[in-house]
């Protein structure tokens, strides 16, 4: 009967610090290429459109406003895959790394 | 002899996905299985028919979330095929790469949950614990830890730099030492081998018969491999020594997916040498150039996955297309592991073949009432479905 090996590595682990984070005191930074919360240029938008008709969850709308017309994007239904900053032609749209993404109300996840 | 029905499912704690099995047991041994699918049926297929080629990509990364770099390889592929398309070879060798790092984080997933579902939590805590680096490296790579949303039709979404590389070899190198450890354990520890070895047994003639595909076929002593018989992406170039174990029970199924990432990193790691340097993506058109039809076939952690489309020329949408997803060819295998064992080992069985429903319900159509099973031909489905 030989002591299980799995045995010495449990027993070594009870030494080592614990792999999880405290997650709301302590954040973990993602990497630059994360896809998370969207950053809108609204001065660089020309409203043209193919944002919205490239999304593939429909999150994004054009809503048009004194200023021009301008996408509104529905965090809700977004599925984060960045489909809408590759089809913009002036870079409108970039990548923000906020992960943070929970709200009391329904009306807040649309982004304006 | 009588029997007594076990019914299990569709929702039912030892299962991790809805779905319904009826046991016919004779005192503790199971006599007969009667799978019924189709509970997370989501028409997937129908709904590809209706949006253009890009935003489809990511409807298909949805059948199955913890495979889903080899479905959108599989469907990029198909669609190049159809659109008459070659990806840079960059673009080839960055797709391997996520696709055996997609690999290896499927594989100890199931390693993780299969010691689980035998009690062994801390094996089950260690072998998750190490995988968490590689969804690092995968967040890294692509931009988010499961859905990766990386290859594209014409190449993959975005490139690796100098100091990414160095961090993947770095983390991998650190993870086969780790990985070899829990082979150790794998292959020795009582308690693992009580539960696995010898159960779910399922002969070679038998998994030939039935079909079986990927690591199941692959532990019963079928050397079947996509990767390794018909090459696809970077592997015509980076050659791939497919893993097979003869022991045709549920301990080599696990024991091949541990070889297998040990497998995977070596590829990865050579990939990463051998990369050379050019563009990532091809720009292609965003309507099909050409009525033709494309079709692939990878490796998908779980088995062999097939993906078949029908293009139209001007039309950018699909006209119609087709998934062969690995799970739904195993069920008849997993049946016949069922047959004969224990009540108890059920779940050691089950796991072995790494189940994933929900990539499996597409296209059975099933009558509630009779519960009998319907087969369509192809012009009622057409008629029926297609516009």
């Amino acid at each position: 009967m030989t002591l299980p090996s799995l045995l010495r590595r449990a027993w070594s682990n009870l030494f080592k610090r614990p792999a999880t984070v405290q997650y709301p005191f302590k954040k973990l930074t993602p990497p630059p290429t994360y896809r998370g919360r969207h950053i809108l240029l609204k001065e660089r938008c020309v409203g043209c459109g193919l944002c919205s008709k490239v999304c593939p969850a429909f999150a994004i709308t054009m809503v048009s406003t004194e200023g021009g017309t301008l996408p509104t994007i529905d965090l809700g239904k977004c599925i984060f895959c960045y489909q809408c900053e590759e089809v913009c032609p002036r870079g409108a749209i970039k990548r923000g790394i906020d992960y943070e993404l929970a709200t009391w109300r329904r009306e807040d996840l649309i982004k304006k | 002899m009588s029997t007594t029905k076990v019914i299990v499912g569709p929702v039912h704690p030892a299962l991790h996905e809805p779905e319904r099995f009826v046991f016919k047991v004779d005192g503790e041994v199971v006599v007969d299985v009667e799978p019924r699918l189709g509970y997370v049926h989501r028409g997937i297929e129908k709904a590809l028919t209706e949006r253009s080629f890009t935003q489809g990509l990511y409807l298909i990364e949805r059948i199955c979330g913890i495979c889903n770099v080899a479905h959108t390889l599989a469907a990029v592929q198909a669609i190049e095929d159809a659109f008459n398309v070659e990806p840079p070879k960059r673009a080839k060798y960055l797709r391997t790469i996520v696709h055996e790092l997609n690999r290896i984080h499927s594989h100890l997933l199931l390693l993780g949950v299969a010691c689980e579902l035998i009690g062994f939590d801390t094996l089950f805590m260690l072998i998750w614990r190490d995988r968490e680096a590689v969804m690092d490296i995968i967040e890294m790579v692509t931009g988010n830890r499961v859905m990766s949303a990386y290859n594209i039709i014409g190449g993959v979404r975005r490139n690796v730099s100098d100091h990414e590389v160095l961090e993947m070899k770095k983390v991998l190198e650190a993870l086969v030492e780790k990985v070899k450890q829990y082979k150790e354990v794998f292959a020795e520890d009582p308690t693992i081998r009580a539960r696995f070895v010898d159960v779910g047994r399922l002969s070679r003639a038998k998994a030939l018969a039935l079909g079986a595909v990927g690591p199941t076929a692959r532990g019963s002593g079928v050397k079947v491999d996509v990767r390794a018989e018909e090459p696809y992406a970077a592997f015509d170039e980076v050659p791939l020594n497919a893993v097979v174990y003869e022991e045709e029970d549920s301990w080599a199924r696990l024991m091949v997916r541990i070889d297998e990432t040990l497998e995977s990193a070596r590829v990865i790691e050579e990939c990463l040498d051998k990369m050379p340097t050019g563009p990532v993506r091809v720009r292609v058109p965003e309507v099909a150039p050409q009525s033709s039809e494309g079709f692939s076939v990878v490796e998908a952690p779980r088995g062999e996955l097939l993906h078949h489309v029908y293009t139209e020329k001007g039309n950018d949408k699909p006209l119609r297309y087709r998934v062969r997803t690995p799970t739904y060819a195993n069920i008849p295998s997993v049946c016949e592991m069922l047959k004969g064992g224990y009540v108890a080992d059920i779940p050691a069985a089950l796991v072995s073949i790494d189940p994933c429903f929900s990539c499996t319900d597409r296209v059975a159509l099933v009558d509630v009432r009779t519960s009998e099973r319907v087969s369509v031909d192809l012009l009622t489905l057409a008629r029926r479905y297609w516009r």
